[in-house]
């Protein structure tokens, strides 16, 4: 029996290499369409990205620019103190070694910007090492309106700890939707 | 020594063992009813687009298959990345200019959901000759979930490739064989337009024959035979047998104008060299044809 290539990028059966670091190969490195119209486009996804958030806020009733509840009969909110949250939606995210070795110190291993760091006033067990320390430069993508998009999360809709997960910023406090339902579970 | 054994523990790629108690039936049905749901719509050329052609789909998609190539993504990650590519273009009306962006974009996230390493928005903007930012990139993300209704665990051919090959009564070797082959003809059907609308059980269904074929299995076991594999599959995927033939033949041909392509290409540029490398040695037939 043979071996199949599927290409010389691709091992025989299973891949077992890691990921290629080098730098790619300049032939596959191509414009395919014509240059993009960076103006348009940032004006366009501005637009789109206003537009999701715009939904969010009518969905839960929430002014997530601002994090302040809005005038709604839907869900109630409350503050909920971050300490009473899992710590994921909290903790600053682990970054592996020489992930930012490629000279974009702002972009992490998914791409992510550097991300806000959470180290709530007084937050004791986060470690702050030198380059784990997140910076807040980066503005525009910050919030990430689409964290609230609703569909994300009707599935956690009872749970306490709803919007906590997208306070990125330093708040020691959030607001926690309740339906506004007669019953309450115990 | 320590230190060698623990430099192989962080360059290797760790995978999950296959659990062979998730290849049961009760996980298949789910499968096939759960596909329907990611299928894009099959004629968003016509109703959707105005920019985009079916072209501009082979083109993106054949770069993004590269790129997945190069980087050695996990082999589901492109057919992935292009389910996300037709579910939304499938939604939303797209300039050529900003197909590769999306195409990009797709694979960003595809390899987020299926690979433990995954491509950095960074790498991928150098992919696009850095024709496309990596702000931007992070901006389309946002802007592909939402349109996606953050629902990104489509069901892919490769999901069904496992469980038909367990059913088969092969030699494990032969059994790995057959599943690179299939996996190769499920990447081509994703780069082709007329598998958009196919559902994945019936692509992946379609692959295994052919690559059974490919390999001349047939003359070992009857069970292998065109006629009886079809025929169980079919069954497997709920399917009519007509239908999935139909399918099989079709992969057979996309193969096969795939195949003559690229040696018009070779003949011509170097610089398709990538792309007719895919062709000519995923072929199953081409492979026999070296061997003999």
């Amino acid at each position: 029996m043979s071996d199949v290539r599927l290409s010389n990028g691709s091992p025989t059966l299973e891949r077992t290499d890691p990921r290629v670091s080098e730098h790619p190969k300049p032939s596959a490195c191509r414009s395919l369409f014509g240059s993009v119209d960076h103006e348009e486009l940032k004006k366009d996804l501005k637009g789109h990205l206003r537009e999701m958030e715009e939904a969010a806020s009518a969905e839960w009733g929430f002014d997530f620019a601002n994090h302040t509840p809005l005038a709604n009969d839907r869900f109630r909110w409350e503050a909920v103190s971050y300490r009473d949250v899992p710590d994921f939606y909290h903790r600053p995210p682990r970054r592996e070694k020489g992930v930012c070795s490629a000279g974009n110190n702002n972009v992490d291993l998914n791409g992510n910007h550097s991300c806000v760091l959470v180290t709530a006033p007084g937050g004791d067990t986060d470690r702050s090492e030198g380059p784990m320390e997140c910076t807040e430069q980066c503005t525009g993508l910050r919030k990430r309106p689409a964290c609230h998009d609703p569909s994300a999360q009707n599935k956690r809709s009872h749970t306490s700890s709803e919007e906590v997960s997208c306070s990125s910023l330093s708040h020691a406090a959030e607001h926690t939707p309740r339906k506004t339902s007669p019953k309450r579970q115990t | 020594m320590e230190d060698q054994l623990l430099c192989c523990e962080v360059d290797s790629i760790r995978r999950a063992y296959q659990d062979v108690n998730l290849l049961n039936d009760r996980v298949l049905h789910t499968m096939l009813k759960a596909e329907e749901t990611y299928l894009p719509s099959p004629n968003y050329f016509k109703c959707v687009q105005k920019d985009i052609v079916p072209k501009m789909r082979k083109i993106v998609a054949t770069w993004m298959l590269e790129v997945c190539e190069e980087q050695k993504c996990e082999e589901e990650v492109f057919p992935l990345a292009m389910n996300y590519l037709d579910r939304f273009l499938s939604v939303e009306a797209t300039r050529k200019t900003r197909l590769q962006l999306l195409g990009a974009t797709c694979m960003f996230l595809a390899s987020k959901m299926k690979e433990t390493v995954p491509l950095t928005a960074e790498k991928l903007c150098i992919y696009t000759d850095n024709s496309v930012q990596p702000g931007e990139l992070l901006q389309m993300e946002l802007l592909v979930l939402n349109k996606l209704k953050w629902d990104l665990a489509s069901v892919t051919p490769h999901d069904f490739i496992e469980h038909f090959l367990s059913k088969l009564k092969v030699h494990p070797s032969t059994k790995q064989i057959l599943r690179k082959h299939a996996q190769t003809f499920v990447a081509l059907c994703a780069t082709d337009v007329n598998f958009i609308a196919s559902p994945p059980s019936m692509v992946a269904a379609g692959s295994v024959v052919a690559a059974v074929q490919g390999l001349y299995l047939k003359s070992q076991d009857a069970s292998l035979s065109s006629q009886n594999l079809t025929n169980f599959l079919s069954q497997v995927i709920r399917s009519d047998p007509d239908c999935l033939r139909s399918c099989q033949e079709q992969i057979e041909s996309l193969l096969e104008s795939s195949l003559r392509q690229a040696q018009q290409h070779s003949s011509t540029t170097e610089t398709k060299r990538m792309e007719e490398d895919v062709d000519l040695s995923s072929t199953p037939t081409d492979v026999r044809d070296i061997n003999i």
